[in-house]
């Protein structure tokens, strides 16, 4: 008879840590956890939850069922906690859950948008920093711009762009491009002074804020008034510095924002005033196609003003260079390469 | 109560108790025969219930539960054993009379003073706890039979590296497929928005050659209102350029004849003249005329002076005439005027007489009356 060495008895299994998170099966996965997050008695146990629950909502069945389970008026009452690591917590969670098409639907039917603006304010800046990746993240559909313009979002990210922090302020810059889109969001931006703000972030050491604060006024110079309250407010030679940037969508959304604020008379005379003229003539040749794109349709704009054409005319990098993005591959780009030749070639 | 029976009583046999009342100690009525649910037999704890043959265990549960009802089952008649004795206490001391109390005397022979407590001491003692008498060992029958044994060797049931090998392909293929679907799940969503953001420049671009065409429309408009206003205030410049041409090219060929005719009214009405003859005609001729006028005029005043002085001369005659035949008539008439006067001063003074007269008569008559 040969004895049992080869197995062996084990001790009983420990007991679960108080504070560990374990899976429930089935329908009860998502509301045992909404439930272990809501609960305040064990916050150790809340912290871990909500971790869990970041990395769930990576998946789009566990974001359904959480926000069937009620997670999103739990998260948006933990932004109010004393404890900053459960804000933290709680801020990435709502990112990650913005990020779903059923949460951002979650979003929306529980008017999360206006719970979520006073902790815009927040002390942590990481806090601040998810709740930004949020709206953004909520804000690429309509209804997500739509709902955060109506919860008063868009006076207080202007102010939040001339006095937050270094390491978050493109985030809130970001939010305001996907604001003004609405014809609403627009309004209340303009009535903010938000063309001096994104103008006074165009010199900042950042490169991410000064890409954000270039497309922001680029995109708010679509409206007239805006462009003259940035010729006022000196942009264009703000503007004309920037298309030196070593980074490559600083220089597009700075010629992007030339491109809408010259299309007035006094734009014109600006950019020609402050010699804008030979640094775009010298932006044609960058690599970058989204930078062409802009530079070609700002010197279509910016040729209707003689001494600017005359110079377009006599440089000897413009005409040739225009020439070859038409002869280049890219339709796109040789389509406006075209009109831009027009525009320089046209004679009175 | 520990017994060492194969069971136990819940309540121990008795003999019939003695009634008091004859008729039913002797008799049981019928109703007592009849089954009731106190004497039903399948709610009797009294009988054993269950395998006969096997050997009846009582727990050591049950025993102590015995223990307990026996240990309260005393107490209870303790208490009601020193209930029933205090009903039988002696009488105590009737209370004292009024004005008298009671006081504890000693009618001892020798006594002793009672003021001091005599010396005590405590001591305390404690019975052992009632043991529990251990429980009667479980009756094991003897063993009988074959000892048998078996063993599983290894491999016998299952190879566990074997049988573990596909579980753990599941799960780390899931694992593995999930973390893929994650990572290009956010791989897509990095790719959807650069290719948003790529959209956005693009249409901004277009949005930007948008307002090109409506500034170069608005400019083109501007321009055109310019030119029309230009060549609207050149087409008014022209027409009223033309009337002035007209109006010139009417009035010089109106006023051609102008200084023709002017001189010529100019000479009609006598703005143009000969001095001399004007001098002849305005100044000497108009003198000689005076001249001549003045002399005739002497010469006619003279013979009207003449003329005068004659008919003055005559006129003065004859009126010295008529004055003189007019004096003559006047003192004529002066004569008879007075003379006239003279009568009627005579006519009066004798009428004046005449009524003084008369009046004295009356006054007469009156004073005679009175």
């Amino acid at each position: 008879m040969a004895a049992p060495q080869s197995h062996e008895t084990k001790a009983m299994p420990t007991a679960q840590q108080p504070d560990q998170v374990s899976e429930a099966f089935g329908l009860l996965k998502a509301p045992k956890l909404v439930s272990q997050i809501s609960q305040s008695e064990n916050k150790t146990l809340r912290l871990n939850a909500l971790r869990v629950l970041g990395e769930e909502l990576r998946n789009p069945l566990d974001a359904g069922g959480v926000t069937r389970a009620g997670v999103t008026e739990v998260l948006t009452k933990l932004l109010k906690d004393d404890d900053t690591k459960t804000r933290e917590a709680a801020s990435k969670a709502l990112a990650a859950l913005a990020v779903d098409p059923n949460g951002r639907f979650s979003l929306s039917s529980t008017a999360a948008a206006p719970l979520i603006l006073p902790s815009l304010s927040d002390p942590s800046p990481i806090v601040r920093s998810n709740l930004y990746d949020c709206c953004l993240s909520y804000t690429a559909v309509r209804t997500g711009i739509d709902e955060v313009v109506l919860g008063g979002f868009v006076p207080v990210l202007v102010k939040k762009a001339t006095s937050e922090t270094d390491d978050v302020r493109h985030l809130p810059l970001q939010l305001l491009y996907n604001c003004i889109k609405s014809e609403v969001g627009l309004r209340e931006a303009l009535d903010s002074n938000a063309v001096e703000a994104c103008i006074e972030n165009l010199a900042h050491k950042d490169s991410l804020v000064k890409k954000d604060a270039a497309g922001t006024l680029g995109f708010l110079c679509f409206a007239d008034s805006a462009k003259i309250t940035a010729i006022q407010n000196d942009a264009v030679s703000k503007l004309s510095s920037l298309l030196v940037d070593p980074f490559w969508k600083v220089r597009a959304n700075a010629a992007q924002a030339l491109m809408s604020i010259i299309q007035t008379d006094s734009g014109k005379k600006a950019i020609v005033s402050c010699e804008g003229v030979a640094p775009l003539i010298k932006l044609l040749k960058d690599p970058e196609g989204l930078v062409k794109i802009n530079v070609l349709k700002t010197v279509a704009a910016l040729a209707v003003h003689p001494d600017a054409r005359k110079e377009m005319r006599e440089s000897a990098e413009c005409l040739p260079v225009i020439h070859g993005i038409i002869d280049g591959g890219d339709e796109f780009l040789s389509k406006h390469a075209l009109i831009a030749r027009e525009a320089v070639l046209w004679q009175p | 109560m520990a017994s060492n029976a194969a069971y136990d009583f819940s309540s121990a046999p008795q003999s019939v108790p003695i009634k008091r009342n004859a008729a039913a100690a002797k008799y049981r009525d019928d109703e007592e025969n009849m089954l009731s649910a106190g004497n039903n037999i399948m709610f009797d704890s009294r009988v054993v219930r269950g395998n006969t043959y096997a050997a009846q265990v009582v727990t050591q549960e049950q025993q102590r539960q015995q223990q307990v009802y026996n240990r309260n089952e005393k107490a209870r008649q303790a208490r009601l054993e020193s209930k029933r004795l205090q009903g039988m206490a002696p009488p105590g001391t009737p209370p004292p009379v009024d004005g008298r109390a009671h006081m504890d005397v000693q009618t001892d022979n020798f006594l002793e003073e009672l003021t001091d407590r005599p010396i005590e001491a405590t001591i305390e003692t404690q019975t052992e706890a009632f043991l529990d008498r251990p429980p009667s060992p479980l009756f094991v029958p003897a063993k009988n039979g074959e000892d048998k044994e078996t063993q599983i060797e290894s491999g016998d049931l299952f190879d566990f590296d074997l049988e573990v090998e596909p579980i753990l392909d599941v799960l780390v293929g899931k694992t593995l497929e999930v973390s893929m679907l994650e990572l290009m799940e956010e791989e897509e969503l990095a790719a959807i928005r650069a290719q948003q953001e790529k959209f956005e420049m693009m249409r901004n671009a277009e949005l930007s050659e948008v307002q090109r065409l409506e500034y170069e429309a608005k400019r083109k408009f501007a321009e055109k209102q310019r030119r029309k206003k230009q060549e609207r205030e050149f087409k008014e410049a022209q027409d009223e350029l033309k009337e002035k041409v007209a109006a010139r090219a009417f009035a010089k060929t109106y006023l051609s004849d102008l200084h023709a005719n002017v001189f010529e009214s100019l000479e009609e009405t006598g703005h143009f003249y000969d001095p001399v003859r004007k001098e002849v005609g305005e100044v000497f001729l108009p003198w000689l005329m005076g001249e001549v006028s003045t002399s005739l005029t002497a010469v006619a005043q003279a013979y009207a002076a003449a003329d005068g002085i004659i008919k003055a001369s005559l006129e003065k005659a004859k009126d010295i005439r008529v004055q003189a035949v007019a004096d003559y008539e006047a003192e004529q008439k002066r004569i008879a005027e007075e003379a006239a006067a003279k009568k009627a001063e005579e006519e009066r003074l004798a009428a004046e007489a005449a009524a003084a007269a008369a009046a004295a008569e009356e006054n007469g008559e009156n004073g005679e009356d009175q």
